[in-house]
């Protein structure tokens, strides 16, 4: 029961809806309970039950969830957004922190709602490393691809993510509008 | 340790990813350097402000839930003793 919290706001954020993330809980402590032999004694069990949770919101709402664009944009370039805003120069340039100042305008919906957006495969990786904290071995071992994947889609999903708040730093007059 | 080096490794350094060597190559080279290190700084707080955003939420443990996991496993024990 002690992690019952934790995999609760993790089904919260995977599935966005408090009956979901009941259900998802629920299952996947069932199956943590029966399967419980096949965990190896001094593995991580924090990893090992995410693992559960995260097959079992797959295996359940990937079918359901609206199918994100899967059109490949190209990869984005690294530091898109701090390019962007160095770019766009509409914070006064002589400031040291000035990309990081127009970073305090966006309210935590806002950088909720861009996470919410990110295609399935970008988000996971996204909400495990930079929301539940694990390294890239575990997140690795929770979805069950080689740690080169998560890599990749966890850099890409981040700089996706970058792009979505600069178009809506550009839509709400956080930085003026690109030539 | 170049600029372009430095940017390549920014979120595995930022992810505690990098072994120390490495490590220490790159914060030299921040120490030096105004442009990586706004990058660095930039990125950092960017990933802060993703994992505030997403845990401000309230994420509390229906009571009801407690009660129906707790349900759960009561009922997996009794039925596992009664399989024996």
């Amino acid at each position: 029961m002690q992690y019952a919290p934790q995999l609760y706001s993790a089904a919260l954020r995977m599935t966005r809806n408090p009956a979901d993330a009941e259900d998802v809980v629920q299952e996947t402590f069932l199956k943590a309970y029966r399967g419980y032999h096949t965990f190896q004694a001094g593995t991580n069990l924090k990893a090992w039950l995410y693992r559960i949770l995260t097959n079992t919101y797959i295996n359940r709402y990937r079918k359901k969830t609206r199918r994100p664009q899967e059109v490949e944009l190209g990869d984005l370039e690294d530091l898109y957004l701090f390019k962007r805003l160095n770019e766009s120069g509409s914070t006064g340039g002589a400031s040291r922190s000035a990309e990081e100042e127009v970073l305090e305008q966006f309210g935590d919906s806002d950088i909720r709602e861009a996470v919410e957006a990110l295609p399935e495969h970008f988000r996971l990786p996204v909400l495990l490393a930079d929301v539940e904290g694990f390294s890239y071995k575990e997140i690795a071992e929770i979805l069950d691809v080689p740690i080169g994947t998560v890599m990749s889609r966890l850099h890409r999903g981040r700089k996706q993510l970058q792009q979505r708040l600069f178009e809506f730093a550009q839509e709400h007059g956080f930085v003026g509008p690109t030539e | 340790m170049n600029c372009h080096k430095s940017i390549d490794e920014v979120y595995r350094f930022l992810d505690g990813e990098l072994g120390s060597v490495r490590r220490s190559r790159i914060e030299w080279h921040l120490r030096k350097c105004d442009g990586c290190h706004d990058a660095y700084a930039f990125e950092e707080r960017l990933l802060l402000l993703v994992k505030r955003s997403c845990s401000a939420e309230n994420t509390e443990v229906p009571p009801e839930l407690f009660d129906r996991l707790r349900a759960l496993i009561h009922q997996e024990t009794t039925e596992g003793a009664s399989d024996e």
